[in-house]
């Protein structure tokens, strides 16, 4: 017994030891250092890191024919975000602007007041579509990932009396945000 | 006195809610060209007899357009067969869904009946 405690006792009387070694040189990033004794403490800050990608920079939504018109909307793919992060993150959508952008193609004049409800996402062409707006609304969001993919669907409303012949686009930001 | 302030200021730090760190933004367009439809359909044939005598048949349209648009009426008879007095009743008007247009065509007795060929309708943007 007398023997372990004594143990103890050495164990504890050395163990600063190594602390005040390597106390002569510090670096952080990229600052150079160099010692003759003992060893390089370095530092390295990991920041949150992510990457977005999305598949297309402009997505072509179909014509309306007369059918879509009737029905009232069209639906078509929209972009794929892939998302890399070692951290978590979570992916919005939302309008850059309240209304479409309209360019006259004929006579008659482009509807200048398309909101930007009339495109809707969702990201299962099955499910449930959600009214785009210029407030960010969450798409997905995730942990730390090599590469997830998040396909995006859109629906358009198209109405008779309402949508006039032209070019529309509107401008449709993605955000990746730290929850 | 370090401990309540403490606790106030957790329960400040709590109370005030946390905005989500932005870290990227990245614009799309979505753009599409919408083309001018203009839809002509037949919804149906009505015949009555006024007391005058003359014979009215009223023939049903319906038009959806997402421009202004007009109904243009073409007669197609030939030398063999009268036109007959014809009024159009909302031929034309603004983008709309299912807008009813009615044709009344107007004959007597003894006139050559006009069928609905001999009359050809038609939209034309305005």
């Amino acid at each position: 017994m007398k023997l372990v405690k004594r143990f103890l006792l050495m164990l504890l009387l050395l163990s600063p030891a190594p602390l005040l070694a390597q106390a002569s040189c510090q670096t952080n990033g990229m600052g150079q250092c160099s010692t003759t004794m003992g060893s390089l403490q370095v530092r390295v800050t990991f920041g949150l890191t992510f990457d977005l990608a999305l598949s297309s920079t402009v997505t072509n939504l179909p014509a309306p024919d007369a059918a879509a018109f009737n029905t009232g909307y069209t639906l078509t793919n929209g972009p794929v975000a892939t998302i890399r992060s070692n951290g978590p993150w979570a992916l919005s959508i939302s309008a850059s602007s309240a209304t479409w952008a309209a360019v006259n193609t004929v006579p008659e004049p482009a509807r200048t007041d398309k909101p930007a409800s009339d495109l809707s996402w969702s990201t299962d062409p099955g499910g449930v579509f959600t009214d785009l707006s210029t407030s960010p609304m969450q798409v997905a969001s995730g942990l730390a990932t090599a590469g997830t993919m998040v396909p995006l669907f859109y629906r358009t409303v198209y109405q008779w009396a309402l949508d006039t012949p032209g070019n529309y686009s509107l401008q449709i930001v993605f955000t990746i945000a730290a929850p | 006195m370090r401990i309540w302030l403490a606790v106030v200021s957790a329960i400040v730090a709590a109370a005030t809610p946390v905005e989500a760190q932005e870290l990227a933004r990245v614009q799309r367009t979505a753009v599409v060209r919408i083309p001018e439809f203009m839809r002509l359909e037949a919804r149906g044939i009505s015949d009555e007899q006024r007391a005058d005598g003359v014979n009215v048949r009223k023939v049903l349209l319906s038009v959806s357009a997402n421009r202004a648009w007009r109904l243009q009426v073409q007669p197609t008879c030939n030398s063999e067969c009268k036109v007959p007095d014809y009024r159009v009743l909302g031929g034309q008007g603004k983008a709309a869904h299912q807008q009813q247009v009615v044709v009344e065509v107007f004959w007597r007795d003894g006139d050559k009946p006009p069928a609905v060929h001999e009359l050809t309708y038609s939209l034309v943007a305005i």
